[in-house]
């Protein structure tokens, strides 16, 4: 209220205090019993009234900081105002230190609060130790549901806290917030800085009677939601505010049986630590995944026994799954029993999602507390919000891979540049597919095809080149290493049957090596792809009617004797052909009995889902695999 | 044989390429020699004519014709009468043998003269009482290949020559094809003269002029004629019956009656082309018109006696060409005893120098190769065996000779120098 504004209408009514506007009542009418001012006579010029006020607006604006000082009324220096914000950081300091007293807390070591699961973090100010009981043991009353006011700069929140459900993916406490613009309503200014200044302290133009009224009955309507009979925190995180402070008094009056802690931070935070030095309630669990018989089944690898504390690690062994190579894998921690019933449920803790990189991984978690653990050996784990039924349900629909893939792969090197060029990029990316996903179950055999030549001693030339049965990093390397010169090349024609006809005899060398009855009774998952854009030499003159000028095969080689032996072997044929290439002819329906693809637009993942490589319909293991733990001597 | 990969146009025969430089003898435009005076000559009834639709094989067959000589009778040797010719000559070896390529179409201007030289062996006339006895009778041929100016025959057969698919038979080097015609040595030789002519398209109306008038007058004064018949040709182009019809009539209209019946007097030869195509060799071999004739390589060939029936068999075999009205006509104008066919391949089957033996498997010795650019060339795979090229013009020797025995009485050929024809 301002000094100079016009007379009240009531005459006898008290005048306001020229310093802080507090109107007296009628006891206190010559000393403000706020600010202590005593109107002078002898003060004609106005001089100490200007001190005092300056001495009141500059204690409530050192309270906020720099944003309140323009609020300030009379001639202010900066070394007042340094002077001014030292003695605000005492006077908090003070309050706290007076927080941190036994004697300070009324009905301290009554109402059921003690010291007994109490583990402070004693690495903090030894001032915030009682702050951390209080709320270490708010967390600990499980029976109800205890409820924790926080009275700070912004307003007040009223959080209720929900002790079991500390280990939950979110939060184990629900918010409301009431700035003070909605508390007060228009008794506060708008703008931040002068609300702020007016929170700290600066109420020379505020009727305290009305903010008082207002206050009341916002907490009265904030109070008829809270639950009845609970245990009840009322944290000043704004200690030594003038509103915030009203604010505290006119809550105990509501619920006399609260428990004050002041703290220099929002209560949230507070409450946050107080999770994180909770010791787990129960047992966390990793969801991984395990190939059983025809699927994936979700298994629980245990990762943090019950009543680990924050800053535990602990280390599983994983590795990603098919379809890992361009699909997230998620990290979902649970928490279950030791000993849980078979229809146990396990609660989701932390489910987060995070590309792995290939092989067996050795992955390390770090506890932050009930409901917080982290991944720090990976650099970007984001939370995914997919419940976890969903991916259990993915995981099963996940066909198992064979246990051994012999991936045979027949390029056609040369003809015009352009799709050559296309079909070794398709091919090197599907095997890199096959690397990350299958890694070392595959062995790939890579054979790129050139050119007959048919000059003069030269036709019985090889013109296959490649790799047999090699881990798919090497398959690549080999890939890489073929020429890529461009050179003449029959239209008509390519000695894609020299390649089948080498591939033919790979597969019997090495069913021979395993065994006939091996093979018959556990038969190895084969593919074969072959990339071309022109079809193979006939075996003889004459033998294609449409193409008459292309040469037979000079090594006699035999497409279709090869293409039949292989559908005998029960290799899974595709076939990729470039655009112009006619499909339907008799070669690419054989040689593409399972499945003929276009060149263009081809991805690698969709290659391999033809292929057989990856589940169709690009379906991807979600969680990790479990891998298999290696012992010393183990003969298997 | 035609080469379908269209080579690139080449200003003259030989084409100054770096191979054809690196091959052997200058192209005879690049010659230092200035050119010799040519005397015209008119054929006569000892002069041969090559006749054909363009990129029928007509260059090739020509060039060929020394390797089949090489490669068959010593007796016989063909020389260049002039640089140009002996020039072409050694281009055309060196390229279908040595490069294994098709020999590009000449678009000289000059008169090309080969002269083919032999021994033919005729009855000796003795005593009834002796027995028979045969004594030998050299024969000296001048072969003159002329292209006229002005393009006489500036067909479409290059453009074409790229679908024409291939075969033994030609190469048409440039747009225009092969473009020579032939002017007969004249009477300055006493044995047959080769003219080598091509008709003009109907197509193209009455383009050619004086120049085509003069060929086809050529032809129609040469004794004997031969036609080369595409039939891969004629199921992509389709165009040999309209090469065939305009100049036969032409010609009929030009020669002169025969004595003894009413058709044309020349003698005919029919040479079926390409018969290492597969399509041309599976209707011989379905039909079961081979036989093999070679001992040493088994190479099948179609025997002159069941040609004719052969070619009936192609022109049934053949649904959509004019062959058939070729036939026909070759029946309406030229005497059965005066028309022998013959199933021919410049390029012959290719060998395994492995087995060295015909194999039924792998007997294309053509490969159609395609470059970075696109462009495409035809090659040759193996060693070049020509089949029943010497043949048909052993044959037209042998008859004219004896008509021209039958006519003069003397029983012989003259030599060069006695001029024939005209």
């Amino acid at each position: 209220m301002d000094p100079d504004a016009p007379l009240p209408p009531d005459a006898e009514a008290p005048l306001p205090c020229a310093v802080c506007g507090l109107v007296p009542d009628d006891l206190a009418r010559f000393e403000c019993a706020e600010c202590g001012w005593t109107p002078l006579d002898g003060d004609l010029d106005g001089t100490k009234l200007s001190e005092a006020r300056l001495r009141y607006d500059l204690r409530a604006a050192a309270r906020v900081g720099e944003k309140a000082r323009p609020f300030v009324r009379g001639v202010l220096d900066d070394d007042q105002w340094a002077r001014a914000c030292d003695d605000a950081d005492r006077e908090r300091t003070r309050l706290l230190d007076e927080a941190a007293k036994p004697t300070a807390a009324p009905g301290a070591g009554a109402g059921g609060w003690t010291l007994e699961f109490g583990r402070p973090d004693l690495g903090r100010d030894p001032s915030t130790w009682a702050t951390q009981w209080a709320f270490d043991e708010l967390l600990r009353h499980d029976a109800r549901t205890p409820v924790l006011i926080d009275v700070g700069a912004d307003g007040v929140s009223v959080m209720v806290v929900r002790p079991d459900a500390v280990d939950g993916p979110g939060d184990p406490w629900s918010r409301e917030d009431h700035s003070w613009e909605r508390l007060a309503g228009p008794l506060l200014a708008s703008e931040d800085g002068e609300r702020a200044f007016q929170l700290a302290g600066g109420l020379h133009d505020i009727d305290r009677a009305r903010l008082t009224e207002a206050l009341d009955l916002g907490f009265a309507r904030l109070a008829e939601r809270l639950p009845f009979g609970v245990t009840t925190l009322l944290a000043d995180s704004a200690p030594g505010w003038t509103v915030p402070g009203l604010a505290i008094a006119r809550l105990r009056l509501l619920r006399p049986d609260a428990r004050l802690v002041r703290s220099g931070r929002p209560a949230a935070d507070e409450l946050a630590d107080a999770v994180a030095r909770l010791p787990l309630p129960a047992q966390y669990w990793l969801v991984a995944a395990q190939f059983e018989g025809p699927g994936a089944q979700p298994v629980l690898v245990p990762l943090f026994p019950a009543g680990s504390t924050s800053g535990q690690e602990a280390v599983v062994r994983v590795a990603r799954g098919p379809g890992g190579a361009d699909n997230d894998v998620v990290l979902a921690v649970v928490a279950a029993p030791a000993h849980p019933a078979p229809s146990y449920d396990p609660r989701p803790v932390s489910v987060q999602a995070t590309r792995l990189p290939r092989g067996v991984l050795s992955l390390r978690a770090r506890l932050d507390g009930p409901g917080r653990v982290r991944w720090p050996d990976l650099p970007d784990v984001r939370p995914d919000a997919r419940p976890l039924d969903r991916l259990y349900a993915h995981t099963r629909a996940c066909p198992a891979p064979a246990d051994v893939v012999d991936v045979m792969c027949a390029i056609e090197l040369g003809g015009p540049p352009v799709p050559a060029a296309a079909r070794r990029e398709l091919l090197a990316g599907t095997l890199e597919l096959v690397s990350a996903d299958l890694g070392e179950h595959a062995g790939v055999s890579v054979r790129g095809y050139r050119e007959h030549s048919f000059e003069l001693g030269e036709e019985h030339d090889a013109v296959v080149e490649g790799v047999w049965d090699a881990d798919p990093d090497r398959a690549l390397d080999v890939l890489a290493a073929m020429e890529r010169r461009a050179r003449p090349y029959q239209s008509d024609a390519a000695p894609l049957e020299d390649a089948l006809a080498e591939i033919v005899a790979f597969l019997e060398r090495k069913r021979d090596a395993r065994g006939w009855l091996n093979e018959m009774n556990h038969p190895p998952y084969r593919v074969l792809v072959v990339l071309a854009g022109r079809p193979p030499h006939p075996r003889g003159q004459g033998q294609d009617p449409l193409r008459e000028l292309a040469q037979p095969c000079p090594r006699k080689d035999d497409w279709r004797a090869a293409a039949d032996a292989l559908r005998r072997s029960g290799v899974r044929l595709v076939t990729v052909l470039d655009g112009a290439t006619d499909p339907d002819r008799d070669y690419w329906t054989a040689l593409g009995a399972h499945r003929r693809l276009t060149l263009e637009g081809l991805t690698p993942r969709a290659l391999a889902d033809a292929m057989g490589l990856v589940p169709p319909g690009g379906a991807s293991v979600p969680f990790p695999l479990m891998a298999p733990v290696f012992v010393e001597g183990d003969p298997a | 044989m035609t080469d379908p990969s269209a080579p690139p146009p080449v200003p003259a025969v030989p084409p100054a390429a770096p191979e054809a430089a690196d091959a052997g003898p200058p192209p005879p435009e690049a010659s230092a020699a200035p050119p010799e005076p040519v005397e015209e000559v008119r054929p006569g009834r000892t002069s041969i004519g090559i006749w054909g639709a363009p990129a029928s094989g007509k260059t090739t067959f020509l060039a060929a014709l020394r390797i089949a000589m090489s490669l068959g009778d010593p007796g016989w040797r063909l020389d260049g009468a002039n640089d140009d010719s002996t020039a072409f000559l050694a281009y055309s070896t060196d390229r279908l043998s040595e490069q294994r390529m098709f020999p590009h179409a000449t678009q000289s201007s000059e008169k090309l003269s080969w002269r083919l030289h032999g021994t033919r062996q005729v009855r000796k006339r003795t005593k009834w009482y002796r027995p028979p006895a045969r004594r030998g009778v050299t024969v000296r041929v001048n072969l003159d290949f002329v292209d006229p100016p002005g393009r006489l025959f500036d067909s479409r057969a290059g453009a074409e020559s790229a679908a024409s698919g291939t075969g033994s038979g030609s190469v048409s080097g440039s747009p225009g094809g092969p473009r020579f015609a032939t002017g007969g040595p004249g009477g300055s030789s006493g044995g047959p003269r080769f003219a080598t002519g091509e008709p003009e398209s109907s197509r193209r109306g009455e383009g050619g002029g004086r120049d085509r008038r003069e060929l086809v007058e050529h032809l129609a004064a040469c004794g004997g004629l031969i036609l080369l018949l595409d039939p891969t040709r004629e199921r992509e182009a389709r165009d040999s019956y309209q090469f065939f019809n305009r100049t036969i009539l032409e010609i009929s209209q030009r020669a002169p009656e025969h004595r003894d019946d009413h058709y044309l007097p020349h003698h005919l030869a029919v040479c079926i082309t390409k018969y290492d195509h597969l399509w041309v060799r599976d209707i011989a071999r379905r039909g079961g018109y081979e036989s093999v004739t070679d001992p040493d390589f088994l190479f099948p060939a179609v025997h002159a006696e069941v040609a004719e029936r052969f070619f009936e068999e192609l022109c049934r075999a053949d649904g959509i060409g004019n062959i058939d009205a070729i036939r026909r006509e070759i029946r309406q104008h030229f005497s059965p005893d005066r028309t022998r066919y013959f199933v021919t391949s410049a390029v012959g089957f290719y060998i395994d120098p492995r087995t060295g033996k015909f194999d039924d498997e792998n007997y294309s010795n053509l490969v159609r190769r395609t470059h970075t650019d696109g462009s495409t060339t035809m090659h040759l795979r193996g060693k070049v065996r020509p089949i029943n090229v010497m043949e048909p013009i052993m044959w037209l020797v042998e008859r004219l000779t004896q008509a021209q025995a039958q006519a003069g009485g003397a029983g012989g050929l003259r030599g060069p120098a006695s001029g024939s024809g005209g």
